[in-house]
């Protein structure tokens, strides 16, 4: 039945968005942290996803054309800043830390459009799923 | 006889079998947009009944399962390939409303609105297929 593979494909938008949250929740529980060093900083973390074509697999979906995978996640290439703040346990020679590039209201707004996303994902499996049983229940005219 | 039985039975539902699988693979096609909403670069794809059919015709029609006749009697049944069958030749790339940054060309309202009616068109081929089959046991009944 191929209402399997509208599934599937629903299935990887909804793994793919699950990992959108997860490193916007792990952005945003380290959005305070600092560091003694401007490389050591933490960077907001984002997954990049592409497209399944032909012939393509990706993870427990298998081949999957239509569907999405989750290619990399890449550090916000944003400033990190660097604050002079000498009381600080982390701060350098000079007194300076480095805190993270994350941005709080970016992030928010991310897990927005993640929920949203996913929400039509859970809305395309529903459906597919009532189209199924409503196709089974031809037998039964 | 009964093998000819089964063959008007195949050649009966013949058109409702062509019409729910191509109305599922929009669907199927539709979901992928919407599984990639979020994808850069990504371009939506939906799957045009309309070019599907003309190309279906351009290959002089015969192909359509409604004419796939067997003449002879020693014709084996319902081998062809019909030209509707090959969906990709089906697939078009719509112009979006708005550009994007990221140049994906998922419009998400555009695409539920889309995958909605799919929805519908597919529960019509069903009804539609539920009524030829009481229609069908209506005569086997022959109330």
């Amino acid at each position: 039945m191929s209402f399997d593979k509208i599934m599937s494909i629903a299935g990887s938008g909804i793994n793919a968005q699950l990992v959108r949250m997860n490193a916007t929740a792990s952005n945003l529980a380290n959005a305070g942290v600092v560091s003694g060093t401007s490389e050591g900083a933490f960077r907001a973390q984002r997954p990049v996803f592409s497209a399944l074509l032909e012939g393509e697999t990706a993870g427990g979906f298998g081949e999957l054309p239509g569907g999405v995978r989750i290619d990399e996640i890449v550090d916000d290439t944003k400033p990190i800043e660097q604050i002079y703040e000498p009381s600080s346990p982390m701060a350098d020679a000079d007194g300076y830390v480095y805190a993270s590039n994350v941005n709080e209201v970016e992030e928010l707004i991310e897990m927005l459009d993640a929920s949203r996303a996913y929400q039509n994902n859970v809305e395309i499996v529903s459906t597919a799923k009532d189209l199924m049983v409503r196709t089974l229940e031809i037998i039964k005219v | 006889m009964g093998k000819n039985m089964a063959r008007s039975l195949d050649s009966y539902f013949a058109f409702n079998n062509a019409a729910m699988t191509v109305k599922n693979q929009r669907l199927e096609v539709i979901s992928g947009n919407i599984a990639n909403a979020t994808t850069p670069g990504y371009k939506a794809k939906d799957l045009d009944f309309a070019s599907l059919l003309r190309k279906s015709f351009a290959e002089g029609g015969k192909s359509l399962p409604i004419t796939a006749e067997n003449t002879n009697k020693g014709h084996l049944g319902g081998s062809m390939r019909p030209a509707w069958a090959d969906l990709e030749a089906g697939i078009v790339y719509p112009v979006p409303f708005n550009p994007s940054l990221d140049n994906n060309t998922v419009e998400i309202g555009v695409e539920q609105a889309r995958y909605g009616r799919a929805v519908v068109d597919y529960q019509a081929s069903v009804q539609f297929m539920e009524n030829k089959i009481s229609g069908l046991r209506k005569a086997f009944r022959g109330e």
